[in-house]
Parts: C-alpha cells; sequence; structure tokens
C-alpha cells in the first residue's frame, strides 16, 4: 500500500508522460560513462569542468546542459560532448532590450574515436 | 560472420560460443541448453559445456543430473579420457554436456587448461557452447578461454545491463566477437513505458543483436521437467531461441518486433490464458 502511495506520488510530481523506462536509460547513461572511462564520480566532475573551462575560453555555454556520453560502436568507442552554446545573432541588441534570451541553438560534439575498449581484467 | 579471432581455428573444427552475462540470473543456463538442443535439432553435433565450477546447473536443466560420473576438471586433471566426462543426451543424438564439478570452486583450473581441454573436443562437434559463471573473476576468464565469439545475455534491466556492459568491454579486449541476447522481455510492459525496449538496450550496449525472447512461462515449466523449451512445439521462447540458433548457422532470419504483434494475437492472449 505504501508503494503505491509513492508511486502515485510520483507521477503527481512528474506527470505520467514521464515513465519509468526513461529514468532507467538516462541512469545507465550516466553510470555507463563513469564505468566505461574508469572514471569515479568526483573524477568525472572534475573531467567535466575542466572541458567546460576550455570550451568556455571561445563559447558562452549553457552549463547545467553541457554532457558527456561514452559511446559503444563494437569495437570502437567515441567520446561525445553535448555542449549547447549562445551564439550572437545580427541586430542582438534591439531584442535583448524586450528580455528575449540570444538563440542558444547550436550543439557542438566534438567526437575523440579512442582505441578499442581496453578495460583490464 | 566476421571475428574469428586469431587462433587459426580450422573450418572443420567446432565453433566455440561463450555464453556470457556478469549478471546472475539472466537465462545463460536457459541460452545454452536452449541454443545447443535447437542446434541439435537443426542436425548439428553440439557439445554444451558447464563451466560453472562449484554451481552447476546445465546438467539439471537438460535432466542429466542423474548421469553424471566425470566432469571437467576431471578432464583437466587427466583423471579420465576426453569421451568419458561426456554425456549424451536423452532427446537428441547430436547433444552432449561436459558437466562442471560440484566440490571444487572455480580456481581449481587454469584458463589454458580449460583450452587445453577443450581442444581436446573440437575436431567431433560443430558447435562447443560454454555455459559461463556469473561475475568477471576467473570462472569468467576460463569459461570465456578457447571462445571466438561471445552471446551476451542480458534482461531489459538496469544492472543486468550494466554488468552486460562490463562484460562487452572485458570480451572487446580479447578480440572475442560480441552478439546480444535479450531475455525476459516484456512487450506489455515495454509498451506502457515502463521497461527498456529492444532498441534502448541496442542503443545503449552497443552491439549486434541476435536475439530476443520474451518472459515466457514454459521455461519455467521446461526447467521443472528438464526437458529444454525448444522440444515444446507451444512455447514462445522455444521458438525464439530456435530463431538464434539458425542466426548461429548464418541463416538470415530478421528479429520479428515483439511489439508489432496483432491485436488479434494479444487479445486471443487474454482469452485464452492460462498457461
Amino acid at each position: 500500500m505504501f508503494a503505491n502511495m509513492f508511486g502515485g506520488l510520483k507521477r503527481g510530481l512528474f506527470g505520467d508522460s514521464s515513465r519509468s523506462k526513461s529514468t532507467a536509460k538516462s541512469r545507465l547513461q550516466f553510470v555507463l560513462v563513469q564505468d566505461r572511462a574508469g572514471m569515479s564520480s568526483d573524477e568525472m566532475t572534475k573531467f567535466k569542468k575542466e572541458l567546460m573551462g576550455v570550451i568556455e575560453k571561445y563559447f558562452k555555454i549553457e552549463k547545467n546542459k553541457f554532457d558527456i556520453a561514452y559511446k559503444r560502436d563494437g569495437e570502437m568507442t567515441t567520446l561525445l560532448i553535448n555542449s549547447p552554446v549562445m551564439v550572437k545573432r545580427a541586430g542582438e541588441a534591439g531584442s535583448s532590450a524586450n528580455g528575449s534570451k540570444p538563440s542558444m541553438r547550436n550543439e557542438m560534439k566534438d567526437a575523440a574515436p579512442a582505441a578499442a575498449a581496453n578495460e583490464s581484467a | 560472420m566476421s571475428g574469428r579471432n586469431g587462433n587459426g581455428a580450422k573450418k572443420d573444427e567446432a565453433q566455440v560460443v561463450v555464453v556470457t552475462s556478469g549478471k546472475g540470473g539472466v537465462g545463460k543456463t536457459t541460452t545454452t541448453a536452449s541454443l545447443g538442443a535447437a542446434l541439435a535439432m537443426k542436425g548439428k553435433r553440439v557439445l554444451v559445456v558447464d563451466a560453472d565450477i562449484g554451481l552447476r546447473n546445465l546438467d539439471v536443466i537438460l535432466g542429466l543430473e542423474n548421469r553424471i560420473v566425470f566432469n571437467l576438471v576431471d578432464v583437466a586433471k587427466n583423471v579420465c579420457k576426453p569421451a568419458q566426462a561426456v554425456i549424451k543426451s536423452k532427446k537428441s543424438n547430436n547433444l552432449y554436456l561436459l558437466p562442471a564439478s560440484q566440490t571444487d570452486d572455480k580456481d581449481v583450473v587454469t584458463e589454458d587448461e580449460v583450452r587445453a581441454v577443450l581442444e581436446q573436443y573440437k575436431r567431433e562437434y560443430h558447435f562447443i557452447l560454454v555455459d559461463s559463471p556469473a561475475g568477471i573473476e576467473q570462472g569468467f576468464k576460463n569459461a570465456c578461454a578457447a571462445a571466438e565469439r561471445a552471446m551476451i545475455v542480458t534482461t531489459p534491466e538496469v544492472p543486468a545491463i550494466r554488468d552486460a556492459d562490463r562484460v562487452v568491454g572485458l570480451l572487446a579486449s580479447r578480440g572475442i566477437d560480441c552478439s546480444l541476447i535479450i531475455n525476459r522481455l516484456d512487450p506489455d510492459m515495454v509498451r506502457r513505458g515502463d521497461m527498456l525496449s529492444v532498441a534502448d538496450v541496442q542503443d545503449i550496449l552497443g552491439i549486434d543483436l541476435i536475439g530476443v525472447v520474451e518472459r515466457d512461462e514454459s521455461i519455467i515449466v521446461a526447467a521443472n521437467c528438464g526437458e529444454p523449451c525448444v522440444y515444446n512445439q507451444k512455447s514462445k521462447a522455444g521458438r525464439a531461441f530456435s530463431d538464434i540458433a539458425a542466426r548461429l548457422c548464418g541463416e538470415n532470419i530478421p528479429v520479428q518486433d515483439v511489439l508489432s504483434a496483432s491485436i488479434w494475437d494479444r487479445l486471443s492472449k487474454r482469452l485464452w490464458a492460462n498457461g
């Protein structure tokens, strides 16, 4: 009975459209980045921070949308960096005056193919 | 078919396939037994090897638990001849079992010893399927010792997929080709959004899919009786394993999209549901 109440509460908070499988998928993707890279959670945070620092030297970035994925395709493993950046458009000054945000459409994917995954046993 | 690794396997030698998962309880033994039986039904000579030393179960799934005299460890330590340890299955002249020992632990044999044991059988069979224990320690390494190819068994659940991913990484570093088997898929849960779909699991793990087996009560019944589900015409899981066996033989059978089962199929399942 308690489990049902909790389930109902969760659905109330997140809405019926957010089913558990989406949560499962994103949690797995998060955990596998660390597992595949062999990094602890702390190391991963440090790595992300340093990466963001580098990109920030050249672009204005949307920090809370910054994400790293570690994708496997057969024997190849690829590091994917997803970094929404803010790009200035012509005539920007006028649009900020009425409070609209500058567009942040661009995603920058930086694929750095690694050699075949070589986790030691 | 790519991926025979550099061990010089000749054309008239068995293809050695390890069935592994990382996670325990996802269906490795059921898969090994069912694939073995299905391949045997297609006329292939198959040796299924139980590499789960100390926790053997392949014998029980095949209903051969009363017939064990010698085992893999005995062959490795030259206590008996290779032919003496092998047990013919009850239902097929093509299916044989090399059981594990039940009283040793997994460090009793080395990878080299297991490789040497399997070498002695390679010329007699078309396929050697090795049932790996759970985990990634010595037992797993032994099971992979002679393997050219791996079947990675996972269920569509977070811990199973996580462990499967780790295993895929380890096997890739050994140059062993991996194929994915998704077990215990529940189409209704997938439709409701409460279970990861086939596409989700494929996307996450990034290896080739060789088959999908739906959750099926007939598997438990089969285990109760010691008769692999492929012998049961009515078993959906049995048909799924038979399809996987066919793909292992190089046949091009597309993996059916379980969600596209017709409304009539789903309705009739509910109307006649009593097993």
